[in-house]
């Protein structure tokens, strides 16, 4: 709220494409034209969003950007096989209720005690889905990231379904919490699998693709400040070299970002052989691909890298 | 009231008729569902609010508006962008906040009868290609049959590479999507189509590994008892 600079202010003026795009890059966070619309139509429309992609590209630094952008909180539910209510919910504190019970009958209140004084929001454990919906009216509210959904069984995508159409839970002890002002969602997948078409139905989707060497290049240089435009220009064709081989696992955004880093802290300042030889583990995550490229096809890409940007 | 619905102001301070915004939506949102994307009514009408909010006469707005609306899985992408070329190309002249105004009186009176929704226009109306067609069966999106002044000048730009003959469509169509006319195109062309059962040879010409001879003589171990060495009548004797 103090840096007007990147935060659309507090007095808040409807945003446009373009300021979020202005916003984002604020944040070091070069969104293309189409994604900035993405983003711009669901805060307008009021919509969740999913973007899907490849790993890496980033989707989730998008929920953070647009979190510090509007200097609203970041909620995060990380999704996993096999998570249910209780973890993305609420829970109610099972070891604090026992105490509390064991409390009242040392005092003697035990006779007199009702359901509610052990299940009141004290004993009351709030998860993510939960928190995003308590925020109070007057703050901004909330971004809500549900990260990587596609992990998540479809018996939790269902229920979801519910939370997002409806912006509200029950809690049968308490009763139905709501949301003041729905918080702002920000879905991710990977696509291991599909995500079900009635969640898609209640969602603007978006899907990220890898970035063009040329919006690569100036995510690095964003990221990466202190690097060499030089080594930056090599390292990203590089990359967009890899991309197109045949790999177990091709390099994201992340790696490109990471890899630049390494090389900088190892005090390079352009490409050779060698050092990507060196380097490799950092942008190549699995051993085969490793094997394959190191040796002369570095040295093959590395030429036609050269070439191609 | 009823104005305040059928208003709609874009960003940059123009009012536009609502319902041609809506009827717009609808329109592209038939177009796509031909094209295999999964649009309901829903994505249509969050679409013409999209475009009360983008700048519609930004192509490149538009395009990205309308993919953050209706495109729901990665393969949708590339059917869109078709789709999109030709929404574009056929409505830009009439997008609301293009163009001169007086153009509008033309495209009201057909949204009239469909009354909001634009859900169906009779007869005639630039609603033709696109709504009727769906009732109407197969789409051809080359020149089709009966086409109106508004079409003409849009065939002359219509290229190949979402052209397909009426059979080739119904080849790949769901039944359940066939009206009765396409049903009965179907039966005959299933009736066309002569069974190629597999064929097995029979064992009897089989070439036996001793050489050629017939079925009878080849397996004559298969009758004998092979636990008494092939001598029929000492199993017998003994069982008995």
């Amino acid at each position: 709220m103090t840096s007007p600079a990147g935060t659309f202010g507090t007095p808040r003026p409807t945003p446009t494409i373009e300021g979020i795009q202005d916003a984002f890059r604020e944040h070091d966070y070069i969104a293309d034209r189409s994604l900035a619309t993405a983003v711009f139509l669901a805060l307008e429309l009021q919509r969740p969003l999913l973007l899907e992609g490849e790993a890496g590209v980033g989707k989730t630094e998008l929920a953070k950007v647009l979190a510090k952008t509007l200097d609203a909180n970041l909620i995060r539910l990380q999704c996993y096989e096999g998570l249910d209510v209780n973890h993305a919910v609420y829970e109610w504190n099972y070891p604090r209720q026992m105490l509390e019970i064991r409390l009242l009958e040392a005092r003697g209140e035990a006779s007199k005690a009702t359901p509610a004084d052990i299940f009141g929001e004290d004993f009351l454990i709030k998860r993510p889905l939960l928190q995003a919906l308590e925020a109070d009216g007057t703050a901004e509210p909330p971004v809500l990231l549900i990260d990587e959904i596609d992990r998540a069984d479809e018996e939790f995508e269902a229920y979801l379904l519910e939370i997002l159409s409806d912006f509200q839970v029950t809690v049968p002890e308490i009763g139905t919490i709501r949301a003041a002002r729905p918080p702002r969602v920000v879905l991710t997948s990977n696509r291991t699998r599909e995500v079900h078409d009635a969640l898609k139905r209640r969602c603007l989707y978006h899907w990220i693709d890898y970035p063009t060497p040329q919006k690569e290049y100036e995510i690095v240089l964003a990221r990466v400040p202190a690097a060499p435009e030089r080594l930056a220009r090599e390292v990203v064709a590089f990359v967009h070299r890899l991309r197109e081989a045949d790999l177990t696992k091709v390099p994201g955004i992340a790696e490109t970002l990471d890899w630049a880093a390494a090389l900088l802290s190892m005090g390079a300042r352009e490409l050779g052989p060698e050092l990507i030889d060196e380097t490799l583990g950092v942008v190549l995550k699995y051993e085969e691909d490793i094997r394959q490229v190191r040796g002369e096809t570095t040295r093959q890409y590395l030429a036609e890298a050269a070439v191609s940007f | 009231m009823a104005t305040e619905r059928e208003v709609a102001v874009t960003p940059k301070g123009e009012v536009v008729d609502g319902r041609l915004l809506l009827a717009e939506a609808v329109a592209f949102g038939r177009a796509l569902r031909r094209a295999s994307l999964q649009v309901d009514l829903g994505a249509a009408v969050d679409f013409a609010r999209a475009m009360t909010l983008v700048d519609i006469g930004d192509r490149e707005q538009l395009r990205a508006a309308g993919e953050a609306v209706f495109v729901r899985r990665r393969d949708d992408r590339e059917p869109y962008e078709q789709v999109f070329d030709r929404f574009w190309r056929r409505r830009r002249p009439r997008l609301p906040g293009e163009g001169p105004r007086a153009q509008r009186p033309t495209l009201d009176p057909n949204a009239e009868p469909g009354d909001g929704e634009g859900e169906q226009a009779p007869e005639g109306g630039d609603e033709r290609t696109l709504g009727q067609q769906e009732a109407g069966g197969i789409p051809l999106p080359t020149a089709g049959e009966g086409s109106t002044e508004d079409e003409d000048e849009l065939d002359g730009v219509m290229i190949a590479p979402d052209a397909w003959s009426a059979s080739e469509l119904l080849r790949h169509r769901d039944f359940d999507k066939m009206t009765p006319a396409e049903l009965r195109d179907a039966e005959r062309l299933v009736d066309l189509l002569t069974p190629r059962l597999e064929q097995r040879r029979t064992r009897r010409y089989e070439l036996h590994h001793r050489g050629r001879c017939s079925g009878a003589t080849s397996r004559p171990a298969a009758s004998s008892p092979s636990g008494s060495g092939g001598d029929p009548s000492t199993g017998r004797a003994r069982s008995s």
